[in-house]
């Protein structure tokens, strides 16, 4: 091998050496060249332009240090280079500070509405560089920037931009009815969703929609946690579900939508003069009191949150109950839940029981015609009441006696009568359940009264719910229950009526009056 | 003189055995020894069932190994697929760039396990709720990943069939 064959052949060596990065090189130059096939669109009530990305590219750039806040509340900080809307939409004669809102939308479909203080008040700057970096190829050709603002807004893969979509006066702040949700989940149909690892229950959004006649066409905003504002078209809601079970509930859901588009743990959602409400939520997040050892939402900041401004409030169960309270009366009550998951509003001592309201499913504005106040009166005969039965424990009224009226006293019952055991095991969400409880037949109450020939007994809860039970369905293993596994019931739901049957679903609680028949 | 010749050998030496070095990693079997790694051994390649998808299959005492590619959102998953007795009976994914917040919960043991199905028919994705057999319900909010997977496990359905007849 010569000398020259030698040099040839360490030549060869190093050229194939440098040649891997030589190529490299030129393909990062490649990615790097700003051109892009396609046009941004502008879609406004009256026409569509069309501006070639590549012409955006071109325009006169500015560089802006942008702050965000990501859904997990991280803060990021960019520099971005980029156009800004504003110029954009100069040169086609429109006004950025004179729009209402706008609506980015991606090309995976992504979308979401500005609302107008942040497009009248803030830069919105159409980017292609972050970090001195240009936009990946998923990401361009532009992606959103706006200082100071969530990241949802810093829309990725733009390629339409709708102006002025949606009507602000959609959103009408005067509410004059709220749906619990938790609790309407107990009448309307439930969906099954699988979540990730779980399968949980969701309600079809165009049902409910439809159910409570929400405009097709109208506009819907969601507060969630922290102050998260977010507004939607009902048209886009209707392709998904609320999901009301399992992690991150309540969460509107679609399986048409990028998941950026979901919205999780909302507290309200509210359309023209209707809201549907998480009492859940409402719980976790506005302040608490405690009324009669339970703690619940203030059920004044329960109002205030949905924007129902009245004198007077209807309260309304699931089962129809109604009970119409003043305004006042709200800083003595609270929305609160039970272990089996039941929504309740309770007021304290300044109401009469009456008020409460179990299974809580609509509050509405009220007319005032038979709204019940914490009138003086109504603590006086409290005190009255509770001045008479000073050592009770609990109280039934009996009515539709020979006699009259009978007030039978925890004291009476523990003089007169056997205090028996009734052990009942049960099937409830398809498990058995077993409990032993202690209390009075039902019968030797009656007996002790003197009732000798009845019908059927109505029994009244405290929440005002009636239930009527034939006297076949009342024998020896009919009890008012005072204790449940060796405990004093708690004081909200005692008296309850314990049957020895495979459901429970006859059971009352906090039993007040009963009505012979 | 002599001094340059050995200097030109010795160049020409290590770049030898670069060269061969680089063949052997090349034509090297990385995925049986990861295979081993997981707790598969004598493993017996079958290459003429592999193709341009299915990368690498495997007889591994009664079950059936297939290293699949396919596209996800972020470039090429590789997923592992045994097929014993007509049944999927274990998925895995070999590796990935999916995005950690969506994609990225392809690895998870409860959407593997939802892809542990009869082969009798191929897998369908499905975003919402499992009706059919042989649906399976995506990840939420991941549904190109998730296709991606059931692309691939699909493939190895298809190659086993082959597998079977011969």
């Amino acid at each position: 091998m010569n000398k020259k064959t030698m040099r040839l052949l360490a030549l060869f060596l190093i050229l194939i050496m440098v040649l891997p990065f030589a190529a490299c090189a030129s393909n990062k130059q490649e990615t790097s060249a700003l051109q892009y096939q396609g046009n941004l669109k502008i879609v406004s009530a009256n026409e569509t332009i069309e501006i070639p990305f590549n012409d955006i590219y071109k325009m006169e750039s500015v560089t802006r240090n942008v702050n965000s806040v990501t859904s997990s509340g991280e803060e990021v900080s960019n520099e971005v280079l980029g156009v800004l809307l504003s110029s954009v939409l100069s040169e086609n004669g429109i006004k950025q500070e004179e729009l209402n809102s706008i609506r980015l939308v991606a090309g995976d479909g992504y979308a979401i509405d500005v609302p107008t203080e942040i497009v009248t008040e803030k830069e919105i700057i159409l980017a292609y560089e972050f970090d001195g970096n240009p936009l990946k190829e998923k990401k361009q050709p532009l992606r959103a920037a706006i200082d100071d603002v969530r990241s949802m807004y810093f829309v990725s893969n733009l390629t339409k931009i709708e102006l002025n979509p949606i009507a602000e006066d959609n959103v009408d702040e005067s509410i004059s009815k709220a749906i619990i949700l938790e609790t309407e989940a107990k009448q309307i149909e439930l969906h099954e969703y699988t979540y990730y690892e779980n399968v949980d229950k969701a309600i079809k959004v165009t049902e409910l929609f439809g159910k409570y006649k929400v405009k097709e066409d109208g506009s819907s905003e969601f507060v969630a946690e922290e102050n998260f504002t977010k507004t939607e078209k009902n048209e886009v809601l209707g392709t998904g579900y609320f999901k009301i079970t399992g992690e991150n509930s309540p969460l509107f859901i679609s399986p048409d939508l990028p998941k950026g588009m979901h919205v999780k743990n909302f507290l309200t959602l509210s359309s023209d003069d209707i809201v549907f409400v998480s009492a859940k939520q409402m719980i976790n997040y506005l302040p608490t009191r405690q009324v009669n050892g339970v703690t619940g939402a203030k059920l004044e900041e329960v109002v205030d949150s949905i924007h129902m401004n009245s004198d007077y409030y209807t309260l309304t169960s699931l089962d129809g109950y109604k009970v119409e309270v003043t305004k006042d009366s709200l800083e003595h009550g609270i929305i609160s839940v039970n272990d089996e998951g039941l929504y309740k509003v309770s007021f304290d001592s300044t109401m009469p029981k009456s008020a409460s309201v179990k299974d809580i499913h609509t509050i509405s504005v009220g007319t005032g015609e038979k709204a019940i106040a914490p009138t003086a009166e109504s603590d006086k005969s409290n005190d009255t009441k509770s001045k008479e039965n000073e050592s009770a424990l609990w109280t039934i009224t009996f009515e539709g006696l020979e006699d009259g009226i009978f007030d039978f006293t925890s004291d009476k019952a523990e003089r007169k009568l056997e205090l028996v055991e009734l052990d009942t095991q049960i099937t409830k969400n398809d498990k058995e359940v077993s409990d032993s409880w202690n209390g009075y037949r039902v019968l030797d109450v009656l007996a002790f009264l003197k009732v000798t020939e009845f019908d059927s007994l109505v029994m009244t809860s405290n929440d005002g719910f009636e239930m009527e039970y034939t006297k076949d369905e009342i024998d020896d293993t009919t009890i008012f229950a005072v204790m449940k596994n060796d405990e004093m019931i708690k004081e909200d739901t005692l008296v309850r009526l314990v049957q020895d049957s495979q459901f429970a679903s006859k059971w009352l609680k906090g039993i007040c009056k009963v009505t012979v028949k | 003189m002599l001094l340059i010749k050995r200097r030109y050998l010795i160049i020409l030496l290590i770049f030898a055995v670069c060269l061969s070095s680089a063949l052997f990693i090349i034509n090297s079997d990385g995925y049986k020894s990861q295979l081993k790694q997981i707790g598969y051994h004598n493993l017996q390649r079958l290459k003429s069932v592999e193709n341009d998808d299915v990368i690498r299959v495997y007889r591994a005492n009664s079950e059936i190994l297939q290293i699949v590619a396919s596209e996800g959102y972020n470039g090429d998953i590789i997923i592992l697929v045994s097929i014993k007795e007509d049944k999927i009976t274990m998925v895995d994914i070999l590796d990935h760039d999916e995005t950690e917040d969506y994609g990225g919960y392809i690895v998870e043991e409860w959407f593997l396990n939802r892809l542990c199905l009869p082969i009798d028919n191929e897998l369908n994705t499905v975003k919402m709720k499992k009706v059919k057999s042989n649906d399976v319900v995506a990840v939420t909010g991941a549904t190109i990943s998730s296709n991606a997977v059931v692309d691939g496990v699909n493939k190895c359905i298809k190659n086993y069939g082959g597998l079977r007849d011969e």
